[in-house]
């Protein structure tokens, strides 16, 4: 069982346990590196990883916007969706944390649909903590990384999903030559907050422009983060630091790990 | 000469532009920034020092709730009690009725000056305007509120009414109103001595003291206060009367209850264990007493809590207004206070003002956070203020008070999130839309080749369907 080599795509996925991913509508539309990262992560760690095909999105934009009736069908079709796999694998701390803590509130009025929801909400995972929690052993290392991280916790990391220590512990295993330097004001909001950034586009400015100084203080080369959005809205400003690199930690985990990730196959 | 303050003519449907307006003022960004820190690491320092606050939080929200869940006993007691030590209870429904009756005390005692400890009820009822239309002058004792007063504003921070002004602020303002000639104000002790140098004739002057309440002690008739500089306390004991005015939802059932909630506020407000003057007034002055007023009234609002009470919103009324809510807000920390444009600014005003004031008088407010949830952590009554915000954006919707097109964007978007091939079809269109027109700021560092324009979705399978045929 406690395979250590990192799994290889083409290896038998028949004995393997099964994990579905949801890639979210961000990493669907922009940001798919960070799908193929993922189930590069979840394949090194010895599962085999599917991505249903009805899935779509997990219904923040109308829950966070005065839709609730809308959330609700969203809501119930990706229950549907990811019902029947035995553990669900979201590379977003929002997503996640939509799923495992809204889901059984928004459904709590139609007592099985709640029942559903508690049931995905149970065996739904933000990325991170399910490599770092399950099988981080089985994550290869390198030692020859020698640069300067930082990590941006994103809200919903710290407060949905709870996944802030377990992104230090699972860099400081893989890349143990690595210089790891805390944010100065890493509970600081970067302003995106969904459709905030869009109708508020000069305060998540600000509050992006005080994140973004603050990365660049620490002087790393990379500046990690579990949400996609939070980097996009950050990337909007990052230009100004060429030095440092924002990326998913999965797909900077990926990359330093020399991961082999479906995505080439495509060659 | 006099320049018209444009804070004095904001209002909560105006959030949009004051905001933006607070963003390019380089005083308050100044001013805010350094208060921010401040408050946050006070917290946390006084915080890390008890062995479990979590603990010291659960046993005030039970004091609070109790409390809330009996109110009118609570309420019927408390008043009994202030009789019986000789005071006066009235209620009032509505700010205009609070007004009345505290002109008509003021009145019968012949006022001329009334001085005032901080309340927010009467920053509610626009107390000092009114009374000052009825030829009474009054002058606020706390510091903060005197410098606002001063500059002719309104506090930006419930418990900090002055945090928007640097303190080069407060010096130009002194030298311009106090006529003492040349003199050094660099020194935040210099301006705090001047203040209370011009303080003090007021106190000895005043004939009706005014001044807030933190808790009603229902089974004793106390009325407690909280301050750091002492003012409460002689504007309370040295006027003949002292009038308090409060809110409803300040009632707790017994001294032990109200040591409870005592316990998390000056923790979560300024950091400190306990503030520096907690005081317990009872009545009026008794003959062995040395001190203290010989009239008493406390003069309880209403203005629509009892409806929050009774609705879907009533986690609300547990607030304490300790401000740890807005100290710790993203949204609050760059525009300041006075962009809410009203009374209560910051997360637990963007919840209390619409609906104290209508749901239509303050629709931006409810949409002006993102969510980031770290009002409600460090809330010492755990109010769920993100989830209150995300209902009244719903009611908003409900109501049809949502933008039209945000609206249907929503109903489409939703729509098509239950119709996975066509939601597919979509979004890839629309990435390759976003693509081609290089709208930058949604892409990642790592944007994809734009001849790679699928979804992840259709990327996966293409790739999935390369493997099999490969094999
Ligand atoms: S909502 Fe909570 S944090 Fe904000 S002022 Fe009220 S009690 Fe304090």
């Amino acid at each position: 069982m406690n395979n250590l080599e990192p799994a290889s795509p083409q290896s038998s996925a028949a004995q393997k346990p099964q994990v579905a991913l949801f890639a979210t509508c961000l990493v669907n539309t922009f940001h798919t590196k960070v799908g193929f990262a993922a189930a590069a992560l979840l394949d090194a760690i010895g599962y085999s990883v599917e991505v249903p095909t009805q899935q779509t999105c997990c219904g923040q934009p109308n829950y966070n916007n005065g839709d609730h009736n809308g959330a609700i069908t969203v809501a119930k079709h990706t229950i549907e969706t990811l019902t029947s796999y035995d553990h669900v694998i979201v590379p977003s701390s929002s997503c996640a944390g939509m799923i495992k803590n809204h889901y059984p509130r928004l459904l709590d009025a139609e007592h099985d649909w709640r029942r559903k929801a508690e049931g995905l909400a149970n065996k739904t995972w933000e990325l991170v903590d399910f490599v770092y929690q399950k099988k981080r052993h089985a994550l290869p290392s390198n030692a020859d990384f020698r640069k300067t991280i930082t990590h941006h916790d994103s809200c919903s990391s710290i407060r949905e999903t709870k996944v802030t220590d377990q992104v230090r512990s699972l860099i400081a295993e893989c890349l143990p030559n690595a210089h790891f330097k805390e944010l100065s004001e890493s509970e600081a909001c970067c302003g995106f907050g969904g459709t905030f950034c869009v109708k508020f586009g000069d305060i998540a400015s600000q509050l992006a422009t005080n994140k973004i100084t603050d990365i660049g203080n620490t002087k790393a080369d990379y500046c990690t983060s579990l949400d996609s959005g939070c980097n996009a809205h950050l990337n909007r400003f990052a230009e100004s630091y060429e030095t440092v690199r924002l990326q998913h930690l999965a797909v900077f985990l990926a990359e330093q790990l020399n991961l082999a990730t479906f995505e080439s196959a495509k060659d | 000469m006099k320049t018209i303050d444009p804070i004095n003519t904001t209002n909560p449907n105006g959030f949009k532009n004051q905001a933006s307006a607070a963003l390019e003022d380089t005083n308050l960004q100044t001013a805010l920034q350094r208060a921010k820190s401040g408050f946050i690491e006070k917290r946390k320092k006084a915080i890390h020092l008890v062995d479990d606050f979590e603990h010291l939080k659960t046993q005030a929200q039970q004091a609070k709730q109790s409390a809330l869940d009996n109110l009118n006993h609570h309420l019927a007691l408390f008043e009994k009690n202030v009789v019986a030590s000789g005071g006066a209870v009235h209620r009032a429904k509505t700010p205009a009725e609070l007004n009345q009756i505290v002109l008509k005390i003021c009145q019968q005692q012949n006022a001329k000056l009334v001085t005032k400890g901080k309340s927010m009820v009467s920053e509610e009822t626009h107390l000092n305007a009114f009374l000052e239309k009825h030829g009474i002058s009054t002058a606020e004792t706390d510091l903060g509120e005197y410098i606002i007063q001063l500059a002719k504003e309104k506090p930006s921070h419930i418990i900090a009414p002055a945090v928007h002004k640097t303190r080069q602020q407060v010096a130009e303002l002194f030298k311009h109103n106090h006529e003492l000639g040349e003199r050094d104000l660099e020194e935040i002790r210099a301006l705090v001595d001047e203040a209370r140098a011009m303080l003090r004739k007021a106190f000895l002057l005043a004939d009706v003291g005014i001044t807030g309440a933190n808790l009603l002690v229902a089974d004793t008739g106390s009325v407690a206060i909280v301050t750091n500089e002492g003012n409460g306390d002689l504007t309370a004991t040295l006027p003949k009367t002292h009038i308090v005015t409060a809110s409803i939802e300040k009632v707790v059932a017994n001294m032990e209850d109200a040591g409870k909630i005592l316990q998390v506020l000056g923790r979560s407000a300024t950091g400190q264990a306990m503030s520096t003057y907690t005081s317990f007034f009872n009545g009026p002055r008794r003959t062995e007493d040395l001190d203290g007023p010989s009239a008493f009234h406390v003069v309880i609002l209403d203005n629509g809590r009892s409806d929050i009470l009774n609705s879907k919103y009533k986690d609300m009324m547990r607030c304490i207004k300790c401000g740890a809510c807005l100290n710790h807000c993203p949204v609050y920390g760059a525009v300041g206070g006075h962009a809410y444009g009203d009374v209560y600014p910051g997360p637990m005003g963007s919840v209390l003002t619409p609906l104290m004031k209508g749901i239509e008088q303050a629709t931006p407010l409810p949409n002006a956070s993102t969510f980031c949830g770290r009002c409600e952590e460090v809330c010492p009554m755990s109010i769920p203020l993100p989830e209150l915000l995300r209902q009244l954006r719903n009611d908003q919707a409900t109501k049809g008070l949502a933008p039209k097109l945000q609206s249907m964007a929503l109903g489409i978007y939703g729509w098509l999130a239950r119709k996975p091939r066509l939601f597919q079809l979509t979004m890839g269109m629309f990435g390759r839309v976003v693509k081609l027109f290089k709208v930058s700021h949604i892409l990642p560092q790592e944007t994809p080749a734009p001849d790679a324009p699928d979804t992840f979705v259709q990327q996966w399978k293409k790739s999935k369907q390369g493997h099999s045929e490969n094999e």
